[in-house]
């Protein structure tokens, strides 16, 4: 059996890696537009800060992907993929095979408005993206996006000691993954490391004459040399679309539970593919690393024929102001339709809530102490209700069959 | 250490403390709970008493949440292991633990965790209460 993957980020090494582990004696073909071995995306940040080095993103070496069995095509482009009579197309040549999956990945947004791709503009999704990035010198750096990467972005810049400003064009900072209460402290914890932090205002036009000068937003003008997007992720799905292949709302690649596309043999997996949130059942791109290593792993089996079913995508994110520690699990107050009971707590400058929906742990934002959010996210994936936990608490039995339930619960949800 | 498996028996446990101990010591060189890889729950009410360590899952969220390649499964000894050059101290795999067990040491600023000790878990053999043991995974499966 030849098995073709489209891409070597962690969604198409991991993929490669699990046929290999289960069935040795497939041959697995991998296609990347990109030569390098498996890098860390989610490590740039740490290297453009100056806390790595740049050799330590890399996760795999060339030889590894020899010994484990995997055939890289690397340095081509894949065209199109002919789901009928089974053929990867690139740009140099064509190859038959029995299965595929898509690792195509995402790619940075940057919007279409003047002067958006101005020399001095970058994105920070790929290595390159960081070589051009550490190649520039700048002295004032405004950062449009404050999710994850915005926030990681502006801490490496303002630790290599340039002025920050990000600009965020919602209310507040982080607004995907934190509600307003938690995401104004973080604003807060930004600003007393030096950041200046601009909400609610859209970036409109950007000028100048060699590179970037002038930023305009549709309240203020702000002078700057170089930009740096970070207002999300979409899904590469192109060449999905070429070949055919049902693309979902949310624009990545429709799959079904077992990671299939709508095309015999065909499967996706990591950040081109739309997957479901196992909270609400709702699709979407998760675009994050452990979902796509799983998605991976769920592809990969069942592309052999080891039927295995996908749970859905969880968030988890961490980051840091200056050693201050913030987390986001599951899902915010706005995701759902119903009300959200918030049980909130503080202690010192630690700050934590959960929510709950239909009395059931939805979600955890939690600021400095994150000890137990980990089994706190346990709960929510697990769908455990506050029923549950007041039960635990009050059975000694229970508490001693999962003691690291009523640890949590008696931590954070005594009383409720 | 191929097939042998951590067990507590939780009726045992009086809650002492001696694995922590132990386990810090001989991990850190110093005796703290902060430090310790094991960890004992206590529940004062009831007198009872949980440690709790790594569970070794199959597949592990930690696993699949190290971005820095610094962790793996190490299958001698059948557990995930940190490796601590490796390690970028972002913290992802302490909030994907379901136990709560993979712990940040703030001090090195990377994520530490049980290894077994290398395959003679001292939290075992310091246990003086019978509560941890580390026996072959044939003999625990047969007393189920």
């Amino acid at each position: 059996m030849i098995i073709a993957v489209i891409g070597n980020g962690a969604a198409g090494y991991v993929a490669a890696e699990t046929i290999k582990r289960h069935k040795p004696e497939a041959e697995v073909m991998m296609f990347a537009r990109e030569s390098y071995p498996l890098y860390s995306p989610c490590a740039l940040p740490d290297c453009l800060g100056g806390d790595l080095e740049r050799a330590r993103l890399f996760l795999k070496k060339a030889e590894d992907y020899r010994s484990n069995g995997i055939e890289t095509i690397f340095g081509q482009t894949v065209e199109k993929i002919d789901v009928k009579e089974r053929l990867v197309i690139t740009d140099q040549a064509v190859y038959h095979y029995d299965r595929v999956i898509m690792a195509t990945g995402s790619k940075a947004v940057i919007p279409p408005i003047p002067g958006a791709r101005l020399p001095g503009t970058f994105t920070l999704k790929s290595l390159d993206d960081l070589d051009s990035m550490l190649n520039y010198k700048p002295q004032r750096v405004i950062v449009v996006g404050s999710g994850n990467i915005g926030m990681e972005a502006a801490g490496a810049m303002r630790d290599r000691g340039f002025r920050v400003t990000m600009i965020e064009a919602q209310d507040h900072v982080m607004p995907r993954l934190f509600d307003k209460k938690p995401a104004h402290m973080l604003q807060n914890m930004l600003e007393q490391t030096g950041i200046r932090v601009i909400t609610g205002e859209q970036v409109q036009t950007m000028d100048g004459r060699t590179r970037v000068e002038v930023v305009e937003t549709d309240r203020s003008i702000l002078e700057c040399d170089m930009l740096i997007w970070a207002v999300g992720l979409s899904p590469e799905c192109s060449l999905a679309r070429e070949s055919g292949i049902e693309v979902g709302p949310t624009r990545g690649i429709k799959v079904d539970r077992h990671m299939q596309t709508n095309a015999a043999g065909v499967y996706a997996c990591g950040d081109c593919a739309e997957a479901f949130d196992i909270i609400t059942g709702h699709p979407v791109n998760s675009m994050l690393w452990p979902s796509a290593r799983r998605q991976a792993q769920v592809a990969a089996l069942n592309c052999i024929g080891i039927e295995t079913e996908y749970e859905g995508a969880f968030n988890i994110v961490v980051g840091e102001v200056k050693d201050r520690p913030f987390a986001a699990l599951g899902n915010k107050e706005d995701i759902h339709a119903g009300p959200i009971r918030i049980i909130e707590g503080e202690h010192g400058d630690d700050y934590w809530r959960i929510l709950v929906a239909d009395q059931t742990l939805i979600g955890m934002q939690s600021i400095g102490d994150l000890k137990l959010c980990g089994t706190v996210g346990g709960l929510i994936r697990n769908r455990t209700s506050l029923q549950e936990l007041r039960e635990t608490l009050k059975d000694p039995g229970l508490k001693m069959t999962s003691p690291w339930a009523a640890e949590a619960a008696q931590r954070y949800l005594a009383g409720f | 250490m191929e097939g042998q498996v951590i067990t507590f028996n939780r009726e045992k446990c009086v809650g002492c403390g001696t694995c922590e101990m132990i386990c810090s010591l001989v991990n850190e060189g110093i005796c703290s709970t902060r430090l310790s890889r094991i960890r004992v729950v206590r529940f004062p009410r009831e007198a009872r008493n949980a440690p709790i360590t790594c569970a070794a899952c199959e597949n592990a969220s930690c696993l699949l949440a190290c971005v820095a390649g610094a962790l793996y499964f190490d299958e001698s000894l059948g557990m995930p292991r940190v490796n601590s050059e490796q390690c970028i101290g972002c913290r992802q795999c302490n909030v994907s633990c379901p136990f709560g067990h993979m712990n940040f040491h703030q001090e090195k600023d990377i994520a530490f965790k049980c290894e077994l000790c290398d395959g003679d878990p001292q939290c075992a053999q310091f246990c003086w209460t019978g509560a941890i043991e580390y026996p072959e995974k044939e003999q625990v499966l047969l007393k189920d």
